[in-house]
């Protein structure tokens, strides 16, 4: 995908983050997938060339960060007030969570740099793969 | 506990889905890492998910208090399989307001119990029910929530604060008991009565020496005993006038609470009837026990619509001893109080009206036509007034914002300077 221009992207970027402060002030949990959605769109138009981007585990784990602590701001604004020490635990736990996101996406990242050879066979089991998982989530939310 | 999807979830899923099918399409690995974390939150947060198995016990640290008062409340909270985070919510009903966070979040371990304490004021008497709690808790990663709502309710009733009263009406007969008012008849007790000639089996000490010296023969003191009499507080509860959390009903409980609280320290038989759309009563008795069930039966007081004819007849004879003191307190809004009341009296009962009134509570309306009716209404409720009057009830107004002792002492000044027709 070619890179956009830095003012566009730099638009998208904000809108996202515009409408993010919106939903938290509002209360609107709706806001906060469609913040990630703005802010993946505004990484994806940032791309350049064919080489995968180095840095997209640090982008993940930052996407991540941000929607937990957005989802953690609305719980807090219910009015139910936290003991004390809960706050730092949670903290704790996220700092966790972002950091293995930062491992899982190398570890994704270190895979999809090796070259596989099978041609079209890997690439439809590849696609059959990414489409089962993609199932699997979905049916997984829906009996949930 | 009720299980249910948060919007997270579904976020998630949405997330990871839109990643997934952008990387597929637009051919970049990127965007499948991006969606990645959101993926295998998912893949382990939707399995790890379970009941946290709440059990909650409510306990208050008292069942009685005065207006004004506070309660603690004690909410013991176990977990089998622990939380993350609780979030524990003391459902009170109207009319009782938590002192302090409500809710609260706490976190529970394992197999573990905490216990939480709210404090709850009441600013209103009345009979109420507390111990109905709500809890809510989510799953480590937030993808469910687990609800459950917890009743353990227990009575709570909060008395109307008495006022301390300087005077109190007194009947016009008194009982054959002891107790703290001067009897009108003689025999033995403090207060002088009278004085007559000595006759055989008097007490020597009865002799009034300074009499018998100046007459020259024996004279005795003659006394008046004290006494109690049997009141009968008359409340009606047919209709209020209502402003904002204030009415007339609320003054006549507390001042029904002050004046059975009042007699009963005199060692004073009091009963109750509460006349209106729910009736209820209770006949004269004396002693502490006598003052709760009064304050009880007042608590369960309220405003039941009725269009059946109700008259004095429906009330048990002896509820309504024949020289008790009948004390109403009434707004005059409805006629079938007005007329039992006036019934009462042509019975020969003893009786005084405190009118709470109702003016302060319903201001005149904006329009001309609205004032008309307004200045009508007034006039209508003071013929009502001298109707009683004519009839040798005193009959005294109270207002909001001023204590009960103003309308008890017009009375007894009226019952001072009226001659009392049986």
């Amino acid at each position: 995908m070619a890179g956009r221009s830095q003012p566009a992207l730099l638009a998208v970027g904000a809108a996202a983050v515009f409408l993010l402060a919106v939903g938290l002030t509002l209360g609107q949990i709706a806001a906060v997938p469609w913040t990630i959605v703005g802010l993946g769109v505004a990484y994806a138009a940032s791309l350049e060339g064919n080489d995968l981007d180095g840095r997209v585990p640090l982008y993940a784990a930052g996407l991540l960060v941000t929607a937990e602590l957005a989802y953690w701001a609305l719980q807090l604004r219910d009015g139910a007030r936290d003991e004390p020490g809960m706050g730092p635990r949670r903290l704790i736990g996220l700092l966790i969570a972002a950091a293995a996101a930062v491992v899982a996406g190398s570890l994704l990242v270190a895979v999809a740099h090796t070259p596989l050879r099978g041609g079209l066979v890997v690439e439809a089991i590849g696609l059959a793969a990414a489409i089962g998982a993609l199932a699997i989530l979905l049916l997984a939310a829906r009996r949930a | 506990m009720t299980r249910s999807a948060s919007p997270k979830l579904g976020a998630y899923a949405g997330l990871a889905a839109l990643g997934l099918l952008a990387a597929l399409a637009l051919g970049r690995a990127e965007l499948a890492v991006l969606a990645a974390p959101f993926a295998v939150a998912i893949a382990v947060g939707v399995p790890w998910a379970a009941d946290p198995g709440m059990r909650a016990w409510v306990t208050l640290d008292r069942d009685r208090i005065i207006e004004g008062g506070n309660v603690g409340v004690e909410v013991e909270l176990e977990s089998v399989a622990g939380v993350q985070r609780l979030e524990v919510l003391l459902v009170l009903p109207g009319g009782l307001e938590a002192v302090g966070p409500n809710p609260v979040a706490l976190r529970l371990a394992p197999g573990g119990s905490r216990t939480t304490e709210f404090t709850v004021l009441a600013p209103q008497w009345g009979a109420y029910r507390v111990g109905e709690v709500a809890l809510r808790s989510s799953d480590r990663l937030g993808f469910f929530t687990f609800e459950t709502q917890i009743d353990q309710a227990a009575p709570l009733k909060v008395y109307p604060h008495p006022e301390e009263l300087r005077t109190m009406l007194r009947p016009l007969d008194t009982q054959p008991f002891g107790g703290n008012q001067v009897a009108r008849s003689k025999g033995e007790g403090i207060e002088f009565a009278d004085l007559r000639p000595f006759a055989v089996g008097d007490r020597l000490r009865r002799i009034n020496w300074r009499a018998s010296a100046r007459r020259g023969t024996l004279w005795v003191n003659e006394l008046h005993p004290e006494r109690n009499t049997d009141v009968v507080i008359f409340l009606d509860s047919f209709a209020e006038a209502r402003r904002d959390e204030r009415g007339t009903l609320d003054m006549a409980v507390r001042a029904a609470a002050s004046l059975a609280d009042r007699y009963l320290k005199h060692k004073d038989r009091v009963g109750l009837v509460s006349f209106g759309g729910l009736l209820n009563w209770l006949t004269p008795a004396t002693g502490l026990v006598q003052l709760y069930r009064i304050v009880d039966s007042l608590l369960d007081t309220e405003i039941m619509l009725s269009y059946a004819w109700k008259d004095i007849e429906i009330v048990p004879r002896r509820t309504l001893p024949p020289q008790a003191l009948v004390v109403g307190l009434t707004p005059l809004l409805d006629a079938r109080a007005v007329g039992a009341m006036l019934d009462l009296r042509r019975r020969g009962f003893d009786l005084a009206v405190i009118e709470v009134s109702p003016e302060p509570f319903t201001p005149p309306p904006d329009d001309e036509l609205g004032r008309f009716a307004h200045r009508l209404w007034l006039l209508r409720r003071d013929a009502l007034r001298d109707r009683f009057r004519s009839l040798g009830v005193p009959i005294a107004e109270w207002r909001e914002g001023s204590g009960v002792q103003a309308p008890i002492e017009e009375v007894r000044a009226f019952r001072r300077y009226a001659r009392t027709r049986r």
